[in-house]
């Protein structure tokens, strides 16, 4: 996992969550952080699906188990696809 | 075991969930359908139901192998969701929740009724396994149940349509075992 990702994804959700992005460990479960409840969840992936430019697909969806893994989804920076 | 006491009123930090038959049910949710995010959420479809339609479509509570309980907040009267439990197959329970009053909504209602009633569920019956079936793009619904522990075991894909939008889904199965559940109790209570 590449460290520019886990930043922009870092980013995203301390930007819903209110908290910074130093505050989203790379390795925390999908629901740990304390402010992460599940209409925090629905705006961290809405946000990421605009910064993804497309919507997660509903197995994508049932696959988030920590922070790491919406980083996987995102584009590397050789754009190809993680 | 006692599955007569998944028909009592049970009580979790914050709410009465009062066990309803099947008429007591229809009679607190049919207004809820006119509530388009909250039948869609609920069902998956916002379509407009009719009074026979929603009765026939509602779980058929019958406090034996069916339960529906609303969702009370303590000291208040007026409920603000419904928990349903359907019993079925071998030891299987499938699960359904909605919250209706949205000033509740992001207040950790789900995680708190839910995880109070699959307590009872397993203290009081020889239930081994619960289920829930999920439309793919509800993402409350599918971190609550993740959150509790439940796993994503299987996809439905295009098996859903939503008349009003036309839209088509894929339904998301989660299940959770007995053994899963202790041992996360386990680790919760150190």
């Amino acid at each position: 996992m590449d460290e520019a990702r886990l930043t922009v994804v870092a980013g995203i959700i301390a930007g819903v969550l209110g908290c910074r992005p130093q505050d989203v460990p790379a390795d925390a479960p999908v629901g740990s952080l304390p402010q992460w409840d599940s209409i925090a969840h629905l705006s961290i992936v809405l946000a990421f699906e605009e910064k993804l430019g497309r919507q997660l697909t509903p197995d994508e969806i049932a696959a988030l188990k920590t922070v790491a893994s919406l980083a996987d989804l995102l584009p590397s920076e050789a754009g190809t696809p993680a | 075991m006692g599955r007569q006491a998944l028909r009592e009123r049970i009580e979790s930090e914050r709410f009465d969930l009062v066990p309803l038959n099947r008429w007591q049910a229809f009679r607190l949710t049919y207004p809820w359908t006119r509530d388009i995010e909250f039948v869609t959420s609920f069902t998956g479809s916002g379509a407009t139901r009719s009074l026979r339609g929603w009765y026939r479509e509602m779980i058929r509570a019958n406090k034996r192998r069916r339960f529906v309980h609303a969702i009370v907040p303590r000291g208040g009267s007026v409920p603000i969701g419904i928990h349903t439990m359907s019993m079925y197959g071998y030891r299987s329970c499938r699960l359904g929740i909605g919250i209706q009053d949205r000033s509740w909504w992001g207040k950790g209602v789900v995680q708190e009724v839910r995880a109070r009633l699959i307590d009872h569920i397993f203290e009081h019956s020889d239930v081994e396994r619960l289920h829930a079936e999920v439309v793919g793009r509800n993402l409350p619904s599918v971190f609550n149940y993740q959150k509790l522990g439940f796993a994503h075991v299987g996809t439905m894909h295009r098996s859903k349509s939503d008349p009003v939008t036309g839209q088509v889904h894929d339904m998301l199965i989660f299940e959770m075992f007995r053994d899963e559940w202790m041992r996360r109790k386990a680790e919760r209570n150190g």
